[in-house]
């Protein structure tokens, strides 16, 4: 292997780090290389040996800001170090997730490849896999979400349109009814009333109607906005 | 914040090396190495890590045509490197003391 064939391995291997951490440590061998100079270039691959090996020391090492890093040392070195080794504690080198993929079927097995391109995805493209993949169960619990919501309303804005039917038919009759008076006072005395009944009936299916509609329409609000609080805490987390 | 990590020792010894003299990484590794054994591939999260824990700031310089990257010690790395090496020197007497110690008649 040559200096080149490593610093492209250890970039491609570290494909799923961000693109600052990747630049870094391509920079960091690369210098590193440059200083220990071509005659040591053979040995210095040798010692450093596969770029995935230390790709998998820079990932263990990420996510660890303020605690003590995980050293890997090579068993070639560790034979007869004193107790200081930084080496003692923890054997840790690789980490576990990316240890088993290495072990599991052996090198480049399909679960391997597979276990690898899943673990390279950014977060998002695994969100939206998973929201294809479901899509059945909450687009159907969408739309029946949906369907209950238009039908609470639909029924609220029935009764309240019934009501001002109601309270104009009535009104209509009751008028008809007090035209009617000096001819047939028995007929208008009937509309007169039964008019009026309407008209009160439609008053208070209106006013009912409306005054739900303002009350589910508040409560709705108070809904979304609980529901948003809780989204931005997380997201805030 | 104890040695029984080696870790911790290791943050000790690269913050002591830059706090002497702004250095690149070969040889802080070169010079860590003159004490104890440690891979080529080991210190590179150590510097990464102290870089982000704000210890150690990092600037560049031209050497013989290419660039070399210089890590330079902050004020906080200073502070943190005078407390690992109070625990160090506390470390040590407590080892000692019972490395050496007398034994009990």
């Amino acid at each position: 292997m040559t200096r080149q064939e490593f610093l492209r391995a250890l970039e491609q291997d570290l494909a799923d780090v961000s693109a600052e951490e990747r630049a870094e440590a391509v920079r960091f061998y690369g210098e590193y290389f440059d200083e220990a100079g071509p005659e040591r270039e053979q040995a210095l691959l040798e010692e450093l040996g596969d770029a995935h090996r230390v790709a998998n020391i820079i990932r263990a090492n990420m996510g660890v800001a303020g605690i003590a890093a995980v050293g890997a040392d090579d068993d070639a070195d560790a034979d007869g170090d004193a107790d200081c080794d930084e080496g003692a504690g923890e054997k840790a080198g690789e980490p576990a997730g990316a240890g088993t993929a290495q072990s599991a079927g052996g090198e480049g097995s399909v679960f391997d490849r597979a276990a690898d391109w899943v673990r390279r995805q950014p977060n998002g493209v695994l969100w939206v896999l998973l929201a294809v993949v479901t899509c059945p169960v909450w687009l159907g619990l969408l739309g029946g979400l949906i369907g209950l919501v238009m039908g609470v309303f639909g029924a609220l804005a029935g009764v309240t349109g019934a009501g001002v039917a109601a309270a104009v038919a009535g009104a209509l009759h009751a008028a008809s009814g007090v035209v009617l008076l000096a001819a047939s006072p028995m007929d208008a005395f009937v509309r007169l009333g039964g008019g009026l009944f309407c008209v009160g009936l439609g008053i208070l299916m209106t006013g009912g109607g409306v005054w739900l509609i303002t009350k589910a329409v508040r409560a709705g609000i108070a809904l979304w906005q609980r529901a948003a609080r809780l989204w931005r805490g997380k997201a805030v987390r | 914040m104890a040695f029984n990590t080696g870790a911790a020792l290791l943050d000790a010894l690269v913050l002591s090396v830059v706090g002497r003299e702004s250095t690149y990484g070969y040889k802080i590794t070169q010079d860590v190495r003159g004490v104890m054994r440690i891979s080529e591939s080991t210190l590179y999260p150590v510097l990464r890590r102290l870089q982000k824990d704000g210890y150690l700031t990092t600037f560049d310089r031209e050497h013989a045509g290419r660039n070399r990257r210089y890590y330079q010690i902050t004020d906080a790395g200073r502070r943190q490197l005078a407390a690992y090496r109070t625990e160090w020197a506390e470390y040590c007497r407590r080892v000692d003391s019972l490395l050496y110690g007398e034994e009990e008649a």
